[in-house]
């Protein structure tokens, strides 16, 4: 199947949105007839889920808070210490 | 306070605002991973992330009495953390690697074919240099298209939200995501090709 370059356009668009987002979806329907568009949406997502994956991966100094509190002259919350 | 009660973010800002040092204290406590996540994807560095953070922070407790709660509170500390961490990078005068970033070849899309990647144990991510890479390749990506896709994708704010951040339109919040996705998609699957024949 061609798809028009207006079309194609619309694509782009759309792939800016969220890509669970309703017009995104629809657009992903009119797409599963053509593997080469599915398979470039995919890559996408999975790109996101890849980096999103390797960011949670990343620890913080473990004493970013205390030097933060310390710094900004603030004290532990209440809160945390009773936890 | 009893550490059930869930997390009222509009009455803690408030105290805050009053002089609530126990309220502040919160506040720093409940964000401060996240500027440092933020700060860390802007400038690739672990150092000047923590000073991003510490910075923003200061900034956070000198000028909360100016939120108006036109926007959420990390709306508002995110432009902050941005700011800052913008600042920053012009300071350094870091020299950016001149990179192209393009809309997607749709025409090689539709007309030559996709091959599939090839399934990729997500436990890839843990491996240090394989991280390595995949971080040099997001910190390629030109700033005006890494600040939309940390916002959008990686801190998963909204298109307006990332708008209200950014100071630009809607429009080009989702351009530049979707410029910025379509990079990291192509220095990815020269990532995987490589690991793959490695």
């Amino acid at each position: 199947m061609k798809y028009s370059e207006e079309f194609f356009k619309e694509v782009c668009n759309y792939l800016g949105s969220d890509l669970d987002s309703p017009p995104c979806q629809l657009l992903k329907e009119h797409l599963n007839d053509n593997p080469n568009c599915k398979a470039f949406i995919e890559k996408i997502r999975r790109t996101i889920e890849i980096i999103q994956a390797a960011d949670a991966c990343e620890p913080v100094p473990e004493d970013l808070n205390q030097k933060l509190l310390k710094c900004l002259n603030l004290d532990v919350p209440k809160s945390d210490l009773n936890s | 306070m009893n550490t059930q009660e869930p997390f009222n973010e509009e009455a803690v800002v408030r105290r805050a605002q009053s002089g609530d040092r126990q309220a502040l204290s919160q506040l720093v406590l409940r964000f401060s991973n996240r500027i440092y996540h933020l700060g860390l994807r802007l400038t690739g560095s672990r150092q000047d992330a923590e000073d991003i953070v510490q910075d923003t922070f200061l900034l956070m407790v000198k000028k909360i009495g100016q939120f108006e709660f036109k926007s959420s509170f990390y709306t508002w500390l995110y432009r902050i953390a941005l700011n800052v961490g913008l600042r920053r990078l012009k300071a350094k005068q870091k020299t950016l690697m001149q990179v192209s970033v393009e809309d997607p070849d749709f025409d090689r899309i539709s007309s030559e074919g996709t091959r599939e990647w090839p399934s990729l144990d997500f436990s890839i991510v843990k491996d240090p240099a394989f991280r390595q890479k995949l971080d040099q390749s997001i910190a390629e990506l030109p700033l005006i298209y890494r600040t939309v896709f940390i916002l959008r994708d990686l801190h998963e704010l909204s298109t307006e939200e990332t708008s209200n951040i950014l100071q630009i339109s809607p429009s080009n919040v989702k351009i530049r995501l979707m410029r910025a996705r379509n990079f990291l998609k192509e220095r990815l699957e020269q990532l995987i090709g490589t690991e793959i024949q490695s």
